[in-house]
């Protein structure tokens, strides 16, 4: 079993990258071993690993923090959360060098109020919303308000590579869209100790 | 915005970096330039008004955000940290130089409008206006003008504005 590794470029600058971890969302219990488990030689080049974190709360997202730490990652990881955990961070989070906060799955529907908490660093705008921002164009213009927002705050954007990038003017002009193909490629084998949970969690390589 | 300046390197002044704190892409820059081993650049274009003369000054510079929207939180950051640099180090007036269409921008910071037009030797064609504010009076300013970025610059300490007071002091000395 392989840990998937998906690949974000950045349409800016071709040699600046970062990398997500594919998996289902992660127990706060299951990012150290996560981390340890990928070779971190393979994303030296990123700035960022991007990590999806299971729905939790602030006591759950500083218990999160600390397992980074704890590893002691080379680049940047990115913990990607629901908009419900930003809600339940009912405290100011601490500051750690090497760990930040990314807002998932955001869409029309994200209220404004959670893409300007302090707490986050960048937004991923879900697939169906940009495609639907694609063919509508009162989606379009929600999506393009959101990302004038989002640069406004000094927030990351990411979103899935899509059409317009042809010269065509309608890209949404994302920080960094996910690489075309199937994630992963580039997996590291991970044990099979029924100890480590994370395991289960990982798609087949 | 990624590439040095000449300027970037003089060993008399301080250069800020906003950088996104997701990839640490560098979004927003300001250089502090003093007066204090000669006349600021923009003493060779024109001559400031007396009050300016024997002062601590510094010739904001090199300012710039990503997306060059002056409201933004970025320009907000920058500003706030070169005034709390400003400050901590005495200087009496920060100075500024830009073109009309940066009027907005530094009056939304309290900037008084001290001379314009003024031709610069490098841009001939386009006029430039010269902007100064007394440090000191910044916050009183803000206070007072019921202004939007007096809580975001006077009463909030952000952990992610981090200065090096060593090498501010190093750099511009404890004056």
């Amino acid at each position: 079993m392989k840990a998937l590794l998906r690949r974000w470029s950045s349409p800016a600058s071709v040699d600046t990258a970062g990398f997500e971890l594919v998996s289902d969302p992660l127990r706060v219990g299951e990012i150290a071993t996560a981390l340890r488990f990928l070779h971190q030689g393979r994303v030296a080049d990123g700035v960022f690993l991007l990590v999806r974190l299971a729905s939790t709360d602030a006591r759950g997202v500083c218990a999160a923090f600390d397992q980074v730490q704890h590893v002691g990652p080379i680049i940047r990881i990115c913990l990607a959360i629901d908009v419900a955990t930003l809600g339940r961070i009912d405290r100011r989070l601490p500051n750690p060098r090497n760990v930040g906060l990314v807002l998932d799955d955001v869409d029309a529907e994200t209220p404004l109020s959670a893409i300007i908490r302090d707490d986050i660093e960048a937004i991923r705008l879900s697939r169906s919303f940009v495609d639907e921002a694609s063919e509508r164009l009162r989606a379009d213009a929600a999506l393009r308000a959101m990302l004038g927002l989002a640069r406004d705050l000094g927030l990351g954007t990411l979103g899935p590579a899509c059409g317009g990038e042809d010269g065509s003017g309608r890209a949404p002009g994302f920080d960094y869209v996910a690489t075309a193909g199937s994630p992963s490629e580039v997996g590291d084998e991970l044990p099979r100790s029924p100890r480590v949970g994370i395991v289960s969690n990982l798609r087949a390589g | 915005m990624r590439t040095a300046e000449k300027e970037d390197l003089r060993s008399d002044v301080l250069l800020l970096i906003a950088e996104r704190k997701f990839d640490r892409r560098p979004i927003g820059s300001i250089r502090i330039e003093p007066n204090f081993t000669g006349p600021l650049r923009i003493e060779s274009e024109t001559t400031l008004p007396d009050r300016f003369r024997n002062r601590q000054l510094v010739e904001l510079t090199r300012l710039g955000v990503d997306n060059g929207n002056a409201g933004t939180l970025v320009m907000a950051a920058l500003a706030k940290a070169a005034f709390e640099i400003c400050s901590a180090c005495g200087i009496d007036y920060a100075i500024a130089v830009g073109r009309r269409s940066m009027g907005e921008m530094f009056r939304s910071l309290c900037f008084d409008v001290i001379e314009g037009p003024v031709h610069l030797s490098y841009s001939k064609t386009v006029p430039f206006w010269l902007y100064a504010i007394p440090v000191a009076e910044w916050e009183q300013r803000l206070r007072g003008k019921g202004h939007f970025y007096f809580e975001f610059m006077a009463r909030t300490d952000h952990p992610d504005i981090a200065i090096d007071y060593d090498h501010v002091f190093g750099t511009f000395g404890a004056r």
